[in-house]
């Protein structure tokens, strides 16, 4: 069984705080990134393929094959970051069985229209409801933008 | 800590700094400086003649400069002869990425210096011909 070393919600998935500083900071060796609309889509998929550093294993899925590959098809050397856009999906992984203890915020909805949660990381109704239900389920819920900042309890903002 | 000074012409230094930042936080033993027009060169040279001291813990300076053959290259350079400090031209992102994270990690400035001029070469590429069979 790997371990998940990061766990982060983050709408524009692979980026460069993501490549460079939490890939350095946790040691991961492996992303798998879950999400329906990119599993569908062949060309990000390629170009994700393509700007993943070498080293670095990527697996790109749907919320059904993700849960499966997280809750039973990780290898025991796998250091896994999974990487969602939405609550939603990260919601979607738990009720599939995939047991995961903390969940960061990285990047969510820096749009208007939106109830602002902390700096330009904004939630919907929708969205509160499904991470309180995390949170009382024991899972720690945090915003951390970089490794360098420090963690805010997403408890403490909603 | 290896230190790391940029220096560069105009404000490019600040620029990339506040940029890496972003990406991988704030950062301590590190300095900018820039080179702009009513900067005389002597003053400019004393500058980074004094960073370059009072940066450095024991663990050496990496000089970070703009271009091959400008004014901070060539000041750096000329610096040699009296300091040990390494320098390489061509600053980048992908560079000073590279320097930030690894430098916690290593203590051995010819290796850092050597990564980052690769990852400085290696992080420059033409998307659309690498890309060309998928768009």
């Amino acid at each position: 069984m790997g371990e998940l070393v990061l766990v982060r919600i983050d709408d524009r998935l692979v980026h460069g705080q993501v490549m460079t500083a939490w890939l350095n900071y946790t040691g991961a060796n492996k992303i798998v990134i879950v999400d329906d609309q990119t599993a569908k889509d062949q060309f990000m998929k390629s170009i994700l393929e393509m700007v993943i550093p070498s080293g670095i294993k990527l697996e790109i899925c749907g919320i059904e094959d993700g849960s499966v590959l997280l809750r039973d098809k990780l290898d025991g050397k796998d250091k896994v970051i999974v990487l969602v856009k939405s609550p939603e999906a990260v919601h979607g992984l738990v009720d599939k069985g995939v047991e995961i203890k903390a969940l960061n915020i990285g990047g969510m909805g820096a749009k208007p229209g939106r109830q602002k949660l902390y700096k330009n990381i904004t939630v919907s109704e929708e969205d509160k409801v499904l991470l309180k239900e995390m949170i009382n389920s024991g899972v720690k819920v945090s915003v951390q933008i970089i490794p360098d900042e420090k963690e805010i309890l997403v408890s403490k903002l909603i | 800590m290896i230190s790391v000074l940029i220096a560069t012409h105009g404000e490019l230094s600040k620029g990339l700094l506040n940029g890496a930042e972003l990406i991988i936080g704030k950062q301590n033993n590190i300095a900018t400086l820039g080179l702009s027009h009513e900067d005389s060169i002597e003053e400019f040279e004393k500058q980074v003649k004094e960073l370059i001291e009072n940066l450095d813990d024991g663990s050496g300076v990496l000089v970070l400069v703009d271009v091959f053959g400008g004014s901070p290259c060539n000041i750096s350079l000329k610096l040699m002869q009296n300091k040990a400090h390494i320098a390489i031209t061509g600053v980048n992102m992908p560079m000073l990425l590279e320097v930030l994270s690894l430098r916690s990690n290593c203590n051995d400035i010819r290796e850092l210096s050597e990564k980052a001029l690769s990852a400085g070469v290696e992080g420059i590429k033409d998307i659309r011909k690498q890309f060309e069979n998928l768009l």
